[in-house]
């Protein structure tokens, strides 16, 4: 992409928080063809990506918009869920952005950003606990329990699929 | 006056191998020109250039002055480019929208916007499905939304990409009259020579970066050892008819 | 393989309905189904009731209607988790009563408006730009990127018909990696292709037309209603 001439940062920005967006809508569904989305927290993926590979400013709108995208075209999550998921990926795109625009490296970022999405989902969870009457301790810790092999495979994926965005859109000009 | 001049034109990306060494070319205004030439000859990155995506040495000159001096929403208005992929150029959850997209952009008002998107649909052949949503659509239909998207903006040099790539017999020969019948400047770089046969007047043969002939269609598509040492075929219609069994 | 894209084509009222005004009545039922307290749960079947005839005038087709509410299940099946430990039955009517409703909400929005007219209520309602031209892409963008993974899974299940689960993983893991590198390489290519239409981070649309008489009456109606089954709901 640095190879384009006339193009704003909004527009490449645009142009891969969407397709970040849309990879975070369809990687739940190819996890859940083979049985795997419940664990794994796919929808995670592209959206740490998005943090990482984006500047806040924009990196915000891939967290908010991909859970009700989801929702609207999939039906998962159901309503009103969009609502909790998005404060717990907005969390995490915009910690790892921030971080990322800090200048942190790679692992400090996807580390910091887990956590605070984990502090996120911890929260979301006891608060919806409360309204359905189940312990909200044990019901925070269950989910973010529950969320372990997603946070493993994020560790290991995220850093990859960087650089692979990275190496595909990284190509510049000799002669510009 | 040329509607696209290139004059020297090299690029390479960093690391890489040069793309293109020291092409030069010109079109005039209402010609149609055929850019032809094997996988990796250069074609699709001289498209680019020719639409100020890309800047390499040397000088492209649309109408008269140089892409790079042209404001960009001024550029697009001259010259329009149709990709190969229409799944790359169709962003909108429906096809008026999405052809509404450009003229909006170039700053049409959006009762003006309707109208040149549901006259370049009309005069693609696609009107039909102005509220349908492009997932929706067919290749061949994806293809004509895509053309009329890049129409409704009025170019005045119409460039190319594989117009007819992917597209079945019928869809095929459907597509070649549609280009037949707009009248502006076109250059259509394509595989597809019976294509370029069909609606070309001049034909460009680029191999390795290099322009290595040009001239008019007869002569170039019946030059066999050209074709063959740059790894093409004559089209099928140049072929001496199969003997009735 | 999977179902998306829940619009469903229609003449129906509620197709035809302004969709910013199904927008803001939707928000608003949502926002007041979510406010019903808990000891006033039947309050949420007069909301059930408004939901059904407006099912009812949309003339959607019934079963892909319950096929698309499917997902609430999991939202029930807790809150009944919740009446072993401290919940109630009371709690429980509450809790899958609001889910219920509130997907069927979404549902109903989703199934009778086409998403580029929500992106235009979106517009008119001065969402930011850049939310709207994220949304905007991405909803095309999901079609490309399925239509590609639902290739890449073929061709997967046709090469590795029986795996273990940890070998499904770490396959089903590199196959989303490289759909990702794909939508790498298309996101250039789609760069361009925005550049060449004039784009320049705003997701310009179409403006929708006036709201007419009848969209304005089913508005205030509407509204009138949730307003007073909320008040009901809270004397």
């Amino acid at each position: 992409m640095p190879g384009t001439t006339g193009t704003g940062p909004a527009v490449r920005e645009v142009t891969v928080a969407a397709s970040l967006a849309a990879l975070g809508v369809v990687v739940p569904i190819l996890f859940h063809m083979v049985g795997m989305g419940r664990y794994f927290l796919p929808m995670h993926l592209p959206v740490l990506a998005a943090g990482l590979l984006l500047r806040p400013r924009i990196a915000w709108t891939v967290g908010l918009v991909t859970p009700w995208l989801s929702s609207l075209l999939t039906g998962m999550p159901p309503m009103p869920m969009p609502v909790l998921m998005s404060i717990e990926l907005v969390a995490l795109v915009q910690t790892a952005s921030l971080l990322s625009a800090a200048k942190a490296p790679v692992w400090v970022a996807v580390t910091a950003a887990v956590a605070l999405r984990c502090a996120a989902t911890f929260a979301v969870t006891t608060a919806l606990a409360t309204q359905l009457g189940i312990p909200e301790q044990a019901a925070g810790w269950a989910s973010v329990a529950s969320g372990a092999p997603g946070i493993a495979l994020q560790i290991v994926s995220v850093p990859i699929l960087l650089a692979s965005f990275r190496r595909v859109s990284g190509r510049k000009p000799d002669t510009a | 006056m040329n509607a696209i001049e290139l004059r020297g034109i090299s690029f390479g990306y960093r690391g890489g191998p040069p793309i293109l060494r020291d092409v030069s070319f010109s079109v005039a205004v209402g010609e149609c020109a055929g850019l032809i030439g094997p996988n990796g000859a250069g074609k699709s990155t001289l498209i680019l250039l020719m639409n100020g995506l890309l800047r390499g040495q040397g000088e492209v000159l649309a109408l008269g002055q140089s892409v790079l001096g042209v404001a960009p929403r001024d550029l697009r208005k001259r010259v329009g480019v149709v990709f190969q992929d229409p799944d790359d150029q169709l962003f909108m959850p429906n096809v008026l929208e999405d052809v509404a997209l450009g003229p909006l952009n170039l700053g049409s008002s959006p009762a003006e916007a309707d109208h040149l998107a549901r006259t370049a649909l009309e005069s693609a052949g696609i009107l039909y499905a102005a509220d349908r949503a492009p997932h929706r659509l067919s290749l061949g239909e994806r293809k004509r939304v895509a053309l009329a998207a890049i129409l409704a903006m009025k170019p005045e040099v119409l460039v190319l990409d594989e117009p007819t790539a992917g597209l079945d017999p019928r869809g095929r020969h459907e597509f070649m009259e549609l280009l037949q019948s707009f009248p502006a400047t076109k250059i259509i770089a394509s595989h597809d020579l019976d294509l370029v046969a069909r609606v070309c007047g001049r034909v460009l043969v680029l191999d390795g970066g290099r322009l290595v002939a040009a001239g008019p269609v007869a002569t170039i598509l019946s030059d066999q050892p050209l074709l063959a040492a740059h790894g093409l075929a004559p089209p099928l219609s140049a072929l001496p008819a199969a003997p009735a069994v | 393989m999977t179902a998306v894209d829940v619009y469903i084509p229609g003449t129906s009222p509620l197709h035809r309905w302004d969709p910013r005004a199904k927008l803001m009545v939707g928000a608003l039922y949502t926002a007041s189904v979510l406010a019903i307290p808990v000891a006033r749960s039947w309050v949420l079947f007069c909301f059930g009731a408004l939901l059904v005839s407006a099912f009812g005038a949309s003339r959607l087709p019934a079963g892909r209607v319950l096929m698309r509410l499917g997902p609430v299940a999991g939202l029930i099946g807790l809150a009944g988790l919740g009446m072993l430990f401290e919940g109630s039955p009371a709690r429980f009517v509450s809790v899958s009563g609001k889910a219920a409703l509130c997907a069927g909400c979404g549902v109903l929005m989703a199934a009778t408006t086409q998403f580029g007219a929500m992106l235009a209520a979106m517009r008119s309602f001065r969402f930011p730009d850049i939310l709207t031209a994220v949304s905007g892409l991405a909803h095309r963008h999901v079609f490309v990127a399925l239509d590609e993974a639902c290739r890449m899974m073929v061709a997967y299940r046709c090469r590795v018909p029986q795996a273990s689960p940890l070998r499904r993983l770490r396959h089903t893991t590199r196959l989303a990696l490289a759909l990702c590198l794909r939508s790498a390489m298309r996101t250039e290519r789609i760069e361009r292709c925005l550049l060449v239409r004039g784009f320049d981070g705003v997701l310009r649309t179409l403006p929708l037309t006036a709201p007419t008489r009848a969209d304005v009456v089913a508005t205030a109606a509407t509204a009138i209603v949730c307003g007073a089954l909320l008040v009901v709901g809270y004397l």
